[in-house]
């Protein structure tokens, strides 16, 4: 069975400037990838690249079909997109806004079907977010709008999903639920790809970590073998502190 | 859905009412049996004008409000309609102008004038569009918007000067420039009715790419929309329908921005359920300007531009305002 993700030696480049370089891995299915590195390590872009938002060069694989081959509707059926906010500022209901995940499943001009709403109510409950599916999206806390916004992920059935910082704005509660639902998807045979910045969440969280510096590969592999005294030294120019719980104090 | 039902069975009932009492308004008594068929008839001509002209101003707005993420723009405050108009007013000084030997034997008189506006819409909002991928600041949208309305509307003006050479020029031309449907025949009616109806079909079959554009271009892209497609062929069919709007009724504004503010309180957001509740109340609020251009007490009448412009101006206003303190509040 192919690698739900595969990317190969991928560049971005805009303009002279080089923001992601030669970046290679793999995620599995049935795992969770952690996409770690400092701000403007390149993890946003590289993760706009996946989804098809940004132009690369390289090789960039969904389920062993090179994404370049599939066509737009093909591949939001295979990849959901979970952006750190969403740019919706109209009075749309947050049931409506999932809705809007069935849109490459739905070919003809009349309303959703059975199956779909199946599918938005199921997303909704998953996503804890089933509770105010009737109020109006702009009304929502942002950490309701990103449970939302999980929502309409899931709602598009695909099974290797990207998420940009996807803790941002939620509180603890909602972070381990987050990350128990993560976790269970990952368990079905999804293949679960985030980009994080708390290396906590990722050591307890992921199986497998991509860091990046200055838009190149740092270090790659198991989560516990990325997230290391030697690793996170270099690129973060802090110290590990292996005392039990993680924590970090500034590099001599 | 139980709601929306409601507000488009009130929406079609206040609009029938509404064709129906504008029947009786205007000049000429219909207690005068001989002349009453003939009065009926150019009422109800002049209503089927003034609601086609409604209908596609304000789905054009509609959706230039989802396409563009902004509910302060609509074809007249873009320079789409001052566009479809300076095209018309061109088409019709070329085409008097031109020898006869080089007009084309299948260009009608009647069909000039459409092809011109439609060329001035299409030109119009492609500027916009090219402006657009440059910078998405909502101002540099609305200041582009004016600055080609302004431009046209010049343009437009000195155009009027110079056709007046020829008296029977200048006439055709500054008619159609005032605009109104006055001057309304069953030829216009059968000529722009197809082209509303379809913009109206064509705009509602992109309407579900349309409500995930909501989102802006980078999530519908990763949720399956061809955003270059659907930009390019809603701002085709709205040109067409902005067209057809100004080859009946000339250059009436702000109806695309009235009537989408108006009913997104009772219908929602969803484009699918305003669209066609937004043609028949467009329709419906056109009628209902001339009918107040009709009652007007003047010797001459007056253009329906003026009535919608007075009435749009200032919620415009209130609308700037509004969004202002909106965006101050976020």
């Amino acid at each position: 069975m192919p690698d739900a993700l595969d990317v190969q030696r991928v560049s971005v480049q805009f303009g002279a400037r080089v923001a992601v370089a030669d970046v290679s891995f793999t995620a599995p299915h049935g795992s969770v990838t952690a996409i770690l590195g400092p701000n403007g390590a390149g993890k946003t872009t590289l993760l706009r690249a996946v989804a098809g938002l940004a132009r690369y060069e390289g090789t960039i694989s969904i389920d062993g079909i090179d994404a370049r081959q599939l066509n737009r509707r093909e591949r939001a059926r295979r990849i959901g997109y979970v952006p750190q906010q969403s740019r919706l500022d109209a009075p749309l209901s947050a049931f409506e806004v999932v809705a809007q995940g069935r849109y490459a499943h739905h070919e003809g001009l009349g309303p959703l079907g059975a199956a779909d709403r199946a599918a938005i109510e199921e997303a909704l409950r998953r996503a804890d977010a089933f509770g105010f599916a009737a109020r109006s999206f702009v009304e929502l806390s942002h950490g309701q709008r990103r449970r939302v916004l999980l929502a309409r992920a899931l709602a598009t059935g695909a099974r290797l999903v990207l998420f940009d910082e996807p803790t941002a704005s939620l509180d603890i509660g909602h972070v381990l639920a987050f990350f128990r639902l993560v976790r269970e998807l990952a368990a079905a045979g999804g293949a679960m790809v985030l980009v994080l910045h708390d290396l906590a969440h990722a050591l307890r969280f992921s199986d497998v970590a991509v860091m990046l510096q200055g838009g190149r590969v740092a270090a790659c592999g198991a989560v516990a073998g990325v997230i290391a005294v030697d690793p996170v030294r270099q690129v973060y120019g802090v110290e590990l502190v292996p005392d039990g719980a993680l924590g970090f104090r500034e590099a001599r | 859905m139980r709601s929306f039902r409601r507000s488009l069975a009130v929406v079609v009932a206040a609009s029938a009412l509404l064709v129906a009492a504008s029947l009786l308004v205007g000049h000429g008594d219909l207690g005068d049996g001989a002349l009453r068929a003939t009065f009926v008839e150019l009422r109800a001509t002049r209503a089927a004008a003034a609601f086609l002209s409604g209908a596609a101003l304000a789905i054009g707005g509609l959706v230039l409000q989802t396409l563009f993420r902004n509910p302060l723009v609509d074809p007249s405050i873009l320079g789409t309609t001052s566009g479809a108009s300076l095209g018309g007013q061109l088409a019709i000084v070329a085409f008097q102008l031109a020898p006869g030997r080089l007009r084309p034997a299948f260009l009608v008189p009647e069909m000039v004038l459409p092809i011109g506006c439609l060329v001035g819409a299409l030109v119009s909002l492609a500027i916009l569009l090219a402006v657009i991928r440059q910078t998405q600041s909502e101002l540099a949208v609305l200041l582009t918007g004016f600055l080609l309305s302004s431009l046209f509307l010049s343009a437009g003006a000195l155009l009027v000067s110079l056709a007046q050479d020829s008296w029977e020029l200048g006439r055709a031309v500054v008619s159609f420039t005032l605009g109104g449907v006055g001057g309304a025949g069953s030829r216009h009616v059968l000529l722009g009715l197809p082209l509303v109806l379809a913009a109206l079909v064509a705009l509602w079959c992109w309407a579900r790419p349309l409500e995930v554009l909501l989102s802006g271009e980078d999530e519908a892209n990763t949720l399956g929309v061809d955003v270059p497609q659907v930009r390019f062929w809603t701002v085709v069919w709205v040109a067409v329908g902005t067209a057809a709007a100004v080859a009946i009724g000339g250059n009436v504004g702000f109806v695309g921005l009235i009537v989408p503010h108006a009913l997104r309180p009772l219908v929602g957001i969803s484009p699918r359920r305003l669209l066609p509740v937004a043609a028949i109340a467009g329709g419906a609020f056109v009628v209902l300007c001339d009918m107040a251009v009709r009652a007007a007490p003047f010797r001459g009448e007056l253009p329906l531009g003026v009535i919608t412009g007075l009435v749009g101006g200032p919620l415009f206003l209130i609308l700037v305002l509004r969004s202002q303190r909106a965006a101050a509040r976020a």
